[in-house]
C-alpha cells in the first residue's frame, strides 16, 4: 500500500453568524461574521502546506440550506486552489446544508466529488494509483433519523485503504440532534478502515484503529459552548495501513468561558482586578487569536447584592471592554453572567418551621421531583406555549425546569431574607 | 411586649399628663364621655405608627389638635419579653412626625418598625386596637393584605414581609411580562420584523436565480455550439489525417503480399532455430570438456613417477618420525657434553683443595658422611676462647708489673719536688693560723671601737639640730601619704565603677605606696623618738666603748692611747703574716699525701709480680686443651681458632658442592645414553632405506640429513595422492559429461525429426524463412503503431475511404468543412458576450450581505428573548411557589386559628356556639351552633356576631404573637352591645387573653370595671390595673410623676367604686 496523507475537516458552517452574542459592535461584528471564511481558507492552505493527497468534508458546509451565494463562491474559491495544486476534495452534505438545499448554480471544480443520497465509492488516484476508496453519502433533506451508516457497503477484498465520510450522531449524543444516529459497533461492522464523521463540533476519537472513527470539531467556535481551539485532522497513512492523527487549529476567533469567585472579595474593584487577570491569561492562551470571552461571576459574598444592582454588570462589562481595546487580536466581553448567590444559609432557612422554611422545602421538592413541578411548568405555559414566542423559545425541559426552579429557591430565600 | 407608660405632652385634651406604671396584664381605664379615651387609643396609634396627614382618612379619627394649641407630642414606653425598654418619642410633622427611640436600641423610624416586629398601622388597627367601627365590620378582617400580615407574622418574617414579596416579584415579573410593553413582548416583535426582513431577502435571491437560469440556458446554447463546433473540427481533422495516411496505406498493402508468400511450417517448433543452435553449441561444448579433462589427467599422472618418494620411509613412518623428533635433544646434547665434562673435573679438583685444607684424612667419604658441624665449631669454639682467656691474663699481669714499677717511680719523683717546695719558703710565723686569726679578730674590733668613739664624739656635740630636722620631715611625709592614700582609694573605686581592672590595680598601688610612705614616716617618726633616747645617754657608751679600746690593747699588747693609724696599720701587718702562715701550712699537708703515695705504689708492684706467675701456668694448659680438640676432629695441628672454625664452618659448603658434582656427572651420563639410542635408530632406518651409514660423532648430520629427505619425501607422497585422487575424480565427471552428450545429442534428433527433416542443414533453412517473415510483421506492427488508424476500429472505412476517394476529392472536402467552423465561431461570440452581461448582475447580488447579518440580528434576539424568558420564568415559579406555601398555611394554620377563635367565641356565647369554621371554596366563616346547625355572620344578632368578630380577633392576636413579641391590645367599649350574661363571659376572656398579652381595656361605665374585677377574681388573678380619665385625676398622677415618684397611683378600685353606676347605652 503507498502510504498517503489526507485532510478531515467537518461542520465549516461557512457564512454562519455567530449565535448567543448579545452585543457587538461593527468592527467585531464583522469580524466575526468574516471568521468561518477564514477559518475555511485556514483550511484551504493547510491542505496545500501539508502536501495533502485529498481532503474529505463530512458535512454542513453551509450553515443553512439557503446558503448564500457568497458562501458558495467563496468556497468554491478554496476547493478551485485545491484543484490547482492537484488536490481531490471529496464532500458529503449534512443536516444544515442538504440536497435539496438552494443552489446558485455554482459549478464546482472538476476535482471535487459531491456525494448523492446513495452510499457511493469514489476512488482516489495519485500516480495513476488507486491509493485510497471513499464511500460516501449526504442528507437528501434536513432532518434524516435513520441510520445511514448501516447502508454503506463493504469495500472490495483488495488492500486499498477505504474510508465512509459520513455526517451522523454516533452514540446519540444529547448536545446535538439526532441525525443519522448509529453507534460505535455499527461503523466498526463495515470493514471500513476510517470513518471520515461531522456532526458533533467537538473534536473527539471515538476508536483508534481498526477501524479508526474520528470527529474533527468544527473550523470555528460560532459559541459559547463551542470553546477551545477549534480545526481539522491531518491524516497519514502508513505502507500498511496504519493511521496517525494529528490535529491542526484553524479558528481565528475563540471562545472562551472565564468564572471569578466572588468569596472573599469586598470591593468591585478587586473583582475587576481579578477578572481583568483571568483575561490576561486567556488572551496569552488564544495564541494571538482575537477572542469572544463570557466572564462568569460565581461563588456567595457580600458582592452578591451590589453585582444584583441595577446596571452594575453592564458597567464593568463596559469597562473590561474599553480597558481591553477593539484592536487586534481584540478581546471582546460579550456579557458577564451573574449566577452569584447571596451569603445566606438556604439549607439551614428551608428548616426552619415557618413561612419561608415551608417555601424553600417546597421548592427544594419540586427542583428534584413531585407532582409540582408540573404545576410550576404549567405556570410558565402562557409563555412556552404561547403561538407567538413558539418560534423563538423552546419550552424548558426537566433538567432547565430543575435549574428554574433551584435559582426560583434562592431568589426567595434572598428576597425574604432582605438580601435581594 | 407592653406599654409601662404614657406621657401625654401635648395631645388633645392632654397636656403634661403621665399614666404609669401600666402592669403587663389588664388596664382598664375609665373615663366619661369626652373624658378623652379615644384621645388615649388615637395617642397611642400616632405614637407607635405617626401622625396621619391631613388628606388621609385616618385624620379625622386619629389626629386631636392640642386643646392648649402648639404642636403635639408624647412618648409611650415599652417594655419587652426580654426585659429590655425602650422610650418612644414622636411629634407632629411630616411624614407621620419624627420619632426618636431610646433604649437599649437607639435610632429612628427603623428601629420602631424593628420593635413592632413588621406590625403596621392597618394590622395595628384592624387586630390590636379594636373599637365598635371595627369590630362590628367583619370586611377589616378578611382583605388579603391583612390575611397575608397575620401569616407573615405567624411566619417569623421579622424585616420582610409576605405582602412586600409579593409585590416585589409582581413588579419584577412585570417587566418581562406586561400586556404589550413587557421586555418579551419588545423582543418577540423584534424577532418578528427580523425575521419578515429575512424573508424579504430571501425573495431577492429568488431574482438572482432568475439570472442564474438564464445564464445557465445561455452556457447550454454556448456549450451546444462549442459541442457543433467540436464535431466540424473532429471531421476536419480525419480529412486531413485520411490524406496523410494514404502512402502508409500503400505500403502496408506490399507488406502484407509478402507476408502471404511465406509458406506456414505449422510443425516447427517453437523457438526451433535458437533450440537447434543450442543443442548444437552444449554438445561441442561437452565433448571439448571431456578432450581436455583428459590430456590434464594423463599429465598429472606422468607427474607421480618423478616424485622423491622412499619407500621404505612408508613402512618405518613411526620411527623416522621419533628419531627425526630427537633432533634437537640430539644436538643440544652433543653441545653439553664436552663442557659438562670439563665442568666436572673441576669441581672434583676443588673438593679435593678443600679436603687437604681440613686435614690429612680427609676423603669424598668422609666429607659426604661428616655430620656434626655445629658440635665440633662448640668445642673449638669453647677450647680456643680458654686459651685466649688464659693468654691474655698472662699478659695482663705482665702489663701490670710494668705500670706499677712506672707509678712507684712517678710518686717517688713528686715526694722530692715537694720536700723542695717546702724547704723553698721563707719568714714563715711560728704562730699557729688560729692563733693569728684571734689576733687580727681583735684588731678589728679595736678598730670599730676606735671609730665609733670618733662617732660618738661628733654626735655629742650635734644632737639637737639633728632633732629639728626629722620631724618636719615626717610630718610632710604623713600628708604626701594620706594624699597618696585618699588617690589610691578614688582611683580604685573609679576603677570598680567604671569596671577597669587596670583602674583597680593602679588605685590599690597607690594606697599600698601610700602605706608604705606613711609607715615609713610612723618608723622615721619612731626612729626619731629612739633618737632621742639616744642622746639622752651618749657619755655612758663612750665610756663603754673607751674601756673597750683599753681591753682590746691590752690584750694585743698596744700602748693606749692607741693611735687609729697604727691599729691600721697593725691589721695590714697581720694580714700578710697570716697568708705566709696559711701557705706554709698547705705545703706541708702536700709533702704528707706525696709520701703516701710513693707507699702505695711499692705495694702494687710487688703484688703485680705474684700474679703473673699464677696466669703463666693458667695459659700453659689452655695451650695442650686445644691441640687435643684439634686432634679430636682430624684437623690440621697448626690452626689457630679461626682459621680451626673457618675450615669447620666450610664443610657445609663443600658438602654442597660436592652434592652438585654428583649431579653434573648423572646429566653426563643421560645425555650420552639417549643420543646412543637415537644413533642406533638412525643406523636401522639408513639401513633399510639402502642409505649410507655415518661414523660415530657425525650422527648429528645424518640425523639432519635424514630430516630433509624425510621432509621432501612426504610432500611428495602428499602430492602424489592428490594427483591419485583428482584422476578419480575426473574419472566419475567424465561419465557424466558423456552422459549429457547423449541426451543433447538426442534432443538434437528429436528436434530435427519433430520439424520433419533429416538432417541439421534442412532445418536451418526451414528457420530462415521463419525469420524473414517475423521481419515484415514487425515492420508492419511499426507502422500500425506510427499509424494507428490503419488498424483500429475505423481502419475499414478510411481504408475504404482511401480506396473510393481520390486525393482531390479528399482536398476539396477538407475547405468545406474550413467554412462551416467560421460561421459557427462568429455565433459563439456572440453568445459570450451575452454571458458575460449576465454574470455581471450576478456578481452584484453575489455581494449581498444581508442574509447572514440579519441571521446575526435574529439570533441576538433569540438569544435576548431566552434570557428574559429564563429570568420571567424564575421569577415566575418563584411566585407560583409563594401563591402555594400560602395556600397551605391557610389550610394548615387556619384550623389552629379556628380553634382557637372557636374557643373564645365558645366561652363568650356560654357555649351557645361550639365551633367556628372556615368554608371550603368561600372565603367566609360560619359558626356552628351546639345542635350543629351553621350559621353565616349576618344570620347573628349585632352582639353575638360582635362576639363572633372580637373571638376572631383574640385568635390573630395569639397567631400573630405566636413566634414574634406580643404586642398590646386596646379594646374600645367592645362591650357594650353585649348582654350582662354575655358581657362577663367575654370580660373572662378578656382576662383569660390578658394572662398573655397586654389588654388596656377603655370604658365609660364603671360597671365593665367591675365586671372586669369580678372576672380577674375568678381567674384567681389580681385585680386589673384601673386608670381613671375622670376629670382631675390624672393631674394628681402627671404631678407624682413630676416630682420623680415612681408609682402614680390613680384612684383606687374602691373609690372607682363607690361611684355611681354610669348609664347603660342601649342596645344595638
Amino acid at each position: 500500500m503507498q502510504p498517503f496523507r489526507f485532510v478531515h475537516a467537518a461542520d465549516l458552517h461557512i457564512d454562519s453568524p455567530f449565535k448567543g452574542l448579545l452585543k457587538t459592535d461593527d468592527a467585531i461584528a464583522k469580524r466575526l461574521h468574516e471568521a468561518t471564511f477564514e477559518a475555511y481558507q485556514n483550511l484551504i492552505d493547510l491542505c496545500i502546506n501539508e502536501h495533502a493527497d485529498f481532503l474529505v468534508i463530512a458535512g454542513d458546509v453551509y450553515d443553512g440550506a439557503d446558503r448564500g451565494v457568497r458562501a458558495q463562491l467563496r468556497f468554491r474559491e478554496g476547493l478551485t486552489r485545491l484543484s490547482d495544486h492537484g488536490i481531490p476534495t471529496f464532500v458529503v452534505h449534512g443536516n444544515h446544508d442538504p440536497l435539496e438545499g438552494w443552489s446558485g448554480s455554482i459549478r464546482l471544480p472538476a476535482l471535487v466529488h459531491t456525494f448523492g443520497a446513495e452510499p457511493e465509492w469514489a476512488d482516489v488516484r495519485s500516480n495513476d494509483q488507486v491509493i485510497a476508496r471513499i464511500q460516501g453519502a449526504s442528507y437528501p433533506h434536513r432532518e434524516v433519523r435513520e441510520n445511514i451508516a448501516i447502508t454503506f457497503a463493504a469495500p472490495p477484498p483488495d488492500d486499498v485503504f477505504s474510508i465512509g465520510l459520513l455526517h451522523c450522531n454516533v452514540g446519540g449524543d444529547p448536545a446535538h440532534d439526532d441525525y443519522a444516529p448509529c453507534t460505535v459497533d455499527d461503523l466498526a461492522s463495515i470493514p471500513i478502515d476510517y470513518w471520515a464523521l461531522g456532526h458533533v463540533h467537538t473534536r473527539r476519537t471515538l476508536r483508534e484503529h481498526r477501524p479508526t472513527i474520528a470527529y474533527p470539531g468544527n473550523t470555528q467556535g460560532r459559541h459559547p459552548n463551542e470553546p477551545g481551539e477549534r480545526g481539522a485532522l491531518v491524516v497519514d497513512v502508513d505502507g500498511t495501513g496504519r493511521v496517525e492523527l494529528a490535529f491542526r487549529p484553524l479558528d481565528v476567533v475563540r471562545w472562551e468561558t472565564i468564572e471569578v469567585a466572588i468569596e472573599g472579595r469586598f470591593d468591585l474593584g478587586e473583582l475587576v482586578d481579578a477578572v481583568s487577570e483571568a483575561l490576561d491569561i486567556a488572551r496569552s492562551d488564544a495564541g494571538g487569536r482575537d477572542l469572544i470571552v463570557r466572564v462568569l461571576m460565581t461563588g456567595r459574598g457580600p458582592l452578591h447584592k451590589e453585582l444584583g444592582h441595577g446596571e452594575t454588570l453592564s458597567e464593568i462589562a463596559e469597562e473590561l471592554r474599553r480597558s481591553f481595546g477593539r484592536g487586534r487580536p481584540f478581546v471582546w466581553i460579550e456579557r458577564i453572567s451573574d449566577e452569584t448567590r447571596a451569603e445566606i444559609d438556604i439549607d439551614m432557612l428551608a428548616g426552619r418551621d415557618d413561612f419561608l422554611g415551608a417555601i424553600l422545602r417546597r421548592a427544594g421538592t419540586a427542583r428534584d421531583e413531585g407532582d409540582e413541578r408540573e404545576e410550576l411548568r404549567a405556570a410558565l405555559a402562557s409563555v412556552f406555549n404561547s403561538r407567538r414566542f413558539a418560534d423563538v423559545l423552546d419550552a424548558p425541559d426537566d433538567e432547565e425546569l430543575s435549574r428554574i426552579i433551584d435559582e426560583a429557591r434562592w431568589e426567595l430565600a434572598s428576597l425574604f431574607e432582605g438580601d435581594a | 411586649m407592653y406599654i409601662s407608660r404614657l406621657n401625654l405632652d401635648n395631645f388633645g385634651p392632654f397636656n403634661g399628663d403621665l399614666i404609669a406604671p401600666i402592669p403587663p396584664g389588664l388596664t382598664v381605664v375609665l373615663g366619661p364621655n369626652e373624658a378623652g379615651k379615644s384621645a388615649l387609643r388615637a395617642f397611642i396609634r400616632v405614637i407607635l405608627f405617626g401622625f396621619p396627614t391631613r388628606a388621609q382618612s385616618a385624620w379625622n379619627d386619629y389626629y386631636y389638635a392640642p386643646h392648649l394649641g402648639g404642636e403635639a407630642s408624647g412618648s409611650l414606653h415599652l417594655s419587652m419579653a426580654n426585659g429590655s425598654s425602650y422610650s418612644i418619642h414622636r411629634s407632629e410633622g411630616s411624614k407621620g412626625g419624627p420619632v426618636a427611640v431610646a433604649g437599649d436600641m437607639d435610632g429612628g423610624g427603623e428601629s420602631l418598625t424593628r420593635l413592632l416586629a413588621g406590625i403596621d398601622a392597618d394590622l395595628y388597627q384592624n387586630v390590636f386596637s379594636v373599637g365598635l367601627t371595627e369590630l362590628q365590620s367583619f370586611e377589616s378582617l378578611n382583605r388579603d393584605e391583612i390575611r397575608d400580615r397575620i401569616y407573615s407574622a405567624g411566619m417569623g418574617l421579622v424585616n420582610v414581609s409576605l405582602p412586600f414579596v409579593t409585590k416585589e416579584l409582581d413588579d419584577r415579573i412585570g417587566v418581562f411580562r406586561k400586556t404589550r410593553s413587557g421586555q418579551l413582548f419588545d423582543l418577540e416583535k423584534k424577532y418578528s420584523e427580523a425575521n419578515a426582513r429575512l424573508e424579504d431577502k430571501r425573495s431577492e435571491l429568488a431574482g438572482y436565480e432568475q439570472l442564474a437560469g438564464e445564464l445557465a440556458q445561455l452556457s447550454g446554447q454556448l456549450a451546444d455550439l462549442d459541442s457543433r463546433i467540436e464535431d466540424i473540427r473532429r471531421l476536419r481533422n480525419h480529412n486531413a489525417r485520411v490524406i496523410t495516411l494514404r502512402p502508409h496505406w500503400i505500403r502496408a498493402g506490399e507488406l502484407q503480399t509478402r507476408l502471404d508468400a511465406v509458406p506456414e511450417r505449422p510443425g516447427f517448433p517453437e523457438r526451433g532455430s535458437e533450440r537447434l543452435e543450442e543443442l548444437l553449441a552444449e554438445q561441442g561444448h561437452l565433448h571439448e570438456q571431456i578432450s581436455e579433462g583428459d590430456v590434464s589427467d594423463e599429465m598429472q599422472r606422468a607427474e607421480i613417477s618423478a616424485l622423491p618418494v622412499v619407500e621404505a620411509f612408508i613402512e618405518h613412518e613411526a620411527k623416522i618420525a621419533r628419531v627425526v623428533q630427537q633432533i634437537g635433544y640430539y644436538a643440544e646434547a652433543a653441545r653439553d657434553i664436552p663442557g659438562k665434562t670439563a665442568e666436572e673435573r673441576e669441581a672434583a679438583r676443588d673438593i679435593e683443595r678443600a679436603r687437604d685444607e681440613l686435614g690429612p684424612n680427609w676423603s669424598e667419604q668422609r666429607l659426604r658422611e661428616f655430620k656434626d658441624a655445629s658440635g665440633a665449631a662448640v668445642r673449638l669454639q669453647e677450647s680456643g676462647e680458654t686459651e685466649s682467656l688464659a693468654k691474655r691474663s698472662y699478659e695482663t699481669a705482665v702489663t701490670d708489673i710494668d705500670r706499677a714499677k712506672a707509678a712507684l717511680n712517678e710518686a717517688t719523683q713528686a715526694a722530692t719536688h715537694g720536700e723542695n717546695r717546702l724547704g723553698s719558703l721563707t719568714d714563715v710565723p711560728s704562730e699557729s693560723g688560729e692563733a693569728l686569726a684571734t689576733r687580727r679578730d681583735q684588731l678589728d674590733r679595736l678598730q670599730a671601737a676606735l671609730a665609733e668613739f670618733g662617732d660618738l664624739e661628733r654626735f655629742a656635740t650635734g644632737a639637737g639640730r639633728h632633732t629639728t630636722d626629722v620631724r618636719p620631715s615626717t610630718g610632710r611625709s604623713l600628708a604626701v601619704a594620706s594624699a597618696l592614700g585618699l588617690v589610691g582609694l578614688g582611683a580604685a573605686g573609679w576603677g570598680l565603677v567604671a569596671g577597669e581592672l587596670s583602674g583597680v590595680l593602679s588605685g590599690m598601688i597607690t594606697v599600698g605606696v601610700a602605706i608604705t610612705l606613711g609607715y615609713r614616716s610612723v618608723t622615721r617618726q619612731s626612729d626619731g623618738d629612739v633618737s632621742d633616747v639616744k642622746i639622752d645617754a651618749p657619755g655612758q657608751r663612750m665610756n663603754r666603748v673607751s674601756h673597750e679600746i683599753e681591753s682590746l690593747a691590752h690584750e694585743l699588747g698596744m700602748t693606749t692611747p692607741v693611735p687609729m693609724r697604727g691599729v691600721v696599720e697593725a691589721l695590714s701587718a697581720m694580714d700578710r703574716a697570716v697568708e705566709r702562715r696559711a701557705e706554709y701550712e698547705r705545703r706541708v699537708a702536700e709533702l704528707k699525701e706525696l709520701d703516701n703515695v710513693v707507699v702505695t705504689a711499692s705495694n702494687g708492684v710487688r703484688m703485680s709480680e705474684e700474679s703473673s706467675i699464677v696466669a703463666a701456668d693458667a695459659h700453659k694448659e689452655a695451650v695442650d686443651q686445644w691441640n687435643e680438640t684439634l686432634s679430636s676432629l682430624a684437623l690440621h695441628t697448626n690452626l689457630d681458632m679461626p682459621r680451626a672454625l673457618t675450615a669447620v664452618g666450610n664443610i657445609s659448603t663443600r658438602q654442597a658442592e660436592l652434592r652438585l658434582l654428583d649431579e653434573t656427572r648423572r646429566r653426563i651420563a643421560g645425555m650420552t645414553q639417549r643420543n646412543g639410542q637415537t644413533d642406533r635408530a638412525l643406523a636401522e632406518i639408513l639401513n633399510a632405506a639402502s642409505l649410507p651409514g655415518f661414523e660415530p660423532g657425525d650422527g648429528l648430520h645424518a640425523l639432519r640429513d635424514l630430516e630433509g629427505r624425510w621432509n621432501k619425501h612426504r610432500d611428495a607422497l602428499a602430492h602424489r595422492r592428490n594427483i591419485e585422487h583428482a584422476s578419480q575424480s575426473w574419472n566419475t565427471e567424465r561419465k557424466a559429461l558423456e552422459t549429457r552428450a547423449t541426451t543433447s545429442g538426442a534432443s538434437l534428433d528429436e528436434l530435427i525429426g519433430a520439424a520433419g527433416f533429416e538432417t541439421v542443414e534442412e532445418f536451418r533453412s526451414a528457420a530462415a524463412a521463419l525469420s524473414d517473415k517475423k521481419q515484415i510483421l514487425n515492420e508492419l506492427r511499426q507502422l500500425n503503431i506510427a499509424q494507428p488508424e490503419l488498424i483500429g476500429p475505423d481502419a475499414p472505412e478510411i481504408a475504404k475511404e482511401l480506396d473510393l476517394m481520390s486525393p482531390d476529392a479528399l482536398e476539396a472536402q477538407a475547405a468545406g468543412l474550413e467554412d462551416q467552423l467560421t460561421e459557427l465561431d462568429i455565433e459563439r461570440v456572440d453568445g459570450l458576450q451575452r454571458s458575460g452581461e449576465l454574470k455581471l448582475r450576478l456578481q452584484q447580488l453575489e455581494a449581498e450581505e444581508g442574509i447572514s447579518q440579519l441571521h446575526a440580528t435574529i439570533d441576538r434576539l433569540t438569544e435576548e428573548t431566552r434570557i428574559a424568558g429564563r429570568n420571567w420564568s424564575v421569577l415566575t415559579v418563584a411566585r407560583t411557589l409563594l401563591d402555594r406555601t400560602r395556600d397551605e398555611f391557610q389550610e394548615s394554620r387556619q384550623p389552629a386559628l379556628l380553634g382557637l377563635a372557636s374557643e373564645h367565641f365558645r366561652r363568650m356565647t356560654l357555649g351557645r356556639y361550639s365551633n367556628v369554621r372556615a368554608v371550603l371554596g368561600e372565603n367566609r366563616f360560619e359558626v356552628v351552633m351546639d345542635d350543629s346547625i351553621g350559621k353565616r355572620p349576618e344570620q347573628l344578632s349585632r352582639g353575638t356576631a360582635e362576639q363572633l368578630f372580637l373571638a376572631l380577633r383574640f385568635a390573630l392576636v395569639e397567631e400573630y404573637c405566636r413566634n414574634t413579641e406580643s404586642m398590646p391590645v386596646l379594646l374600645d367599649d367592645v362591650l357594650v352591645n353585649f348582654d350582662p350574661v354575655r358581657a362577663r363571659a367575654a370580660a373572662a376572656a378578656v382576662i383569660e387573653l390578658s394572662k398573655r398579652h397586654q389588654v388596656i381595656a377603655l370604658t365609660c361605665h364603671p360597671d365593665t370595671v367591675t365586671m372586669f374585677q369580678s372576672a380577674a377574681k375568678e381567674a384567681g388573678i389580681e385585680s386589673p390595673n384601673v386608670v381613671d380619665l375622670s376629670p382631675g385625676a390624672l393631674n394628681i398622677t402627671g404631678e407624682a410623676d413630676a416630682t420623680g415618684g415612681e408609682a402614680t397611683s390613680p384612684k383606687s378600685t374602691s373609690e372607682l367604686l363607690e361611684t355611681p353606676r354610669p348609664r347603660m347605652q342601649p342596645l344595638l
